[in-house]
């Protein structure tokens, strides 16, 4: 993919999709662009739908209505050309080592295997795991699994990289170590992100702009703006600032994680508390 | 190594001084002289060969036939549901039952004892075979393809791998039912084998010599197993890799 143009975005426009054993929306309306070199997070209570809209963005699910484009073209589906997408949960295939897991991308794409081998163990080395090059996910740490992962999506060198929570099954210390280290490994490339979490910290702390998604049907509730420069430091989530976007985006998501906590009629009482 | 010697011990003790009638039961040490007897005059190899010939024909005619079979069933599940009702009963029979009437159907040469090895090997190889393709985690299949894997790529670089170790258990089940099938179907009617031989042996009250063939077997069955099991660690490392992971956890 030498033919990169740092103009390109990913495009999703009037996006809404519903399930077809379900008569309710999922998604309604959505529309935005991500830029190559900006990093986008998703945030929303459960069932806003951000899963589903980054497996619409990822051309794994047709949206009921609405386009998806990377530059001007139409994704339609898989090969999904120009992205690669980071699961939750790590995915990793069992029966290959660490770096075989990695090489997976570049064999489907017949890239010559003595080429992708010195461009897979680069891309284990860039993510810190140049000894476990030959380990099997079994052998290996959640943490060191999930940099397995990204090197896994990134070494075929994608415009865009589609994260869904990719961090939601770590310890809390191993989850701050790896949002270090993601900002630290996306530093050197140029990849465009769409981050889905639910953790409005973890959003903050990694985001350009934090996109915002209510429930039922999920839409965009707010684009916040994420003002502070990069390379950031863990330190930033100290900022006023950064309580008060936290605040701000937590106050537009709050009946929508009330009302998943304590379905039907308890809302009004929990909310109260 | 203990627990052979002790069983060892408790054997020659039990025939000498228990039983003590030599037509009956012979303590290891005669076991022991039988069987180098028999290999000395060459009585045992060619019954050998016979019976591993009929083990090795039937057990790859069932391996390749309950891998496709059961690839099939996982692959198109109207076939499966259709006749997955009679795998289950057939595979729960004791087909043992019917070795004297296949006998009597395919003679008693080397054809009846490969057909009863794969009655009863291919089942396990089968069954094992569906499940394996059946369980494959879609969440893998669903990665490859968001990676642009084609069909082709799917099945070969994830369906397979996956599926692999499921058909390796089938595979290790199915080698000692083989055995058993082999032997089975001599002692209903052969003229060559090692379960001819303990017909032979055991009519004429040569305990010794019987024993002796039942010793061959004990040592066949512990070498296969042993076999397989390195053949399995050669073949999925990770799953060994996995074992010896848990292991380092628990210290």
């Amino acid at each position: 993919m030498s033919n990169k143009t740092s103009g390109v975005t990913l495009a999703c426009s009037d996006v809404s999709h519903r399930f077809p054993s379900s008569a309710a929306w999922v998604l309604k309306e959505i529309s935005l662009q991500i830029a190559r070199g900006e990093f986008v997070a998703f945030v929303g209570a459960s069932g806003c739908g951000k899963t589903t809209l980054l497996r619409i963005l990822a051309g794994l699910l047709h949206p009921t209505r609405g386009v998806v484009r990377v530059g001007d073209q139409y994704v339609t589906g898989i090969p999904a050309n120009g992205r690669a997408i980071v699961f939750q949960g790590d995915r990793l295939f069992p029966w290959r080592t660490a770096l075989q897991n990695t090489l997976f991308g570049l064999e489907v794409r017949k890239v010559p295997h003595a080429t992708a081998v010195v461009r897979a163990a680069a891309m284990l080395k860039l993510v810190g795991l140049e000894r476990a090059l030959n380990s099997y996910p079994s052998e290996l740490s959640g943490g060191m699994r999930q940099r397995v992962n990204v090197a896994r999506a990134l070494v075929v060198d994608p415009d865009f990289l589609l994260m869904d929570e990719p961090f939601a099954a770590l310890d809390a210390q191993t989850r701050e170590l790896m949002q270090q280290e993601l900002l630290r490994i996306l530093g050197q490339t140029m990849v465009g992100v769409a981050f889905v979490t639910h953790q409005i910290e973890e959003a903050l702390y990694l985001a350009d702009r934090v996109v915002v998604l209510g429930v039922g049907p999920g839409r965009i509730r707010d684009e916040v703006r994420v003002p502070f420069p990069r390379p950031r430091l863990p330190e930033v989530r100290r900022d006023l600032h950064f309580q008060q976007l936290y605040t701000h985006i937590w106050k537009l998501i709050e009946s929508d994680v009330v009302a998943s906590v304590f379905p039907e009629g308890e809302a009004a009482g929990a909310a109260g508390l | 190594m203990f627990g052979l010697l002790v069983a060892g011990i408790a054997w020659e003790l039990v025939a000498r001084l228990v039983v003590r009638s030599q037509l009956l039961f012979a303590p290891l040490s005669s076991t022991v002289v039988a069987l180098w007897d028999l290999l000395r005059s060459g009585t045992l190899a060619p019954h050998l060969v016979v019976s591993a010939e009929e083990f090795a024909i039937g057990f790859l005619i069932s391996a390749v036939a309950g891998v496709a079979i059961g690839a099939a069933f996982a692959a198109v599940p109207w076939l499966g549901r259709l006749l997955s009702g009679v795998v289950q009963a057939a595979y729960a029979t004791p087909l043992i039952a019917v070795a004297p009437l296949l006998i009597v159907l395919f003679g008693i040469g080397v054809r009846s004892k490969i057909i009863i090895v794969i009655l009863l090997a291919i089942f396990p190889i089968l069954i094992s075979t569906e499940s394996a393709f059946r369980s494959i985690n879609p969440e893998y299949v669903e990665t490859a393809v968001a990676f642009g894997a084609s069909r082709v790529q799917v099945l070969r670089k994830v369906v397979f791998p996956a599926a692999f170790v499921g058909i390796l258990t089938g595979l290790r089940l199915a080698v000692g039912r083989g055995i058993i099938g082999v032997l089975v179907g001599e002692i209903f009617g052969a003229t060559h084998g090692l379960g001819f031989l303990i017909v032979q042996y055991s009519e004429s009250f040569q305990t010794a010599k019987t024993l002796a063939v039942v010793l061959v077997l004990a040592l066949i069955g512990v070498l296969a197993s042993d076999g397989l099991e390195r053949l399995e660690a050669r073949l999925s490392p990770w799953q060994e890799s996995k074992q010896r992971h848990q292991q380092a956890d628990v210290e």
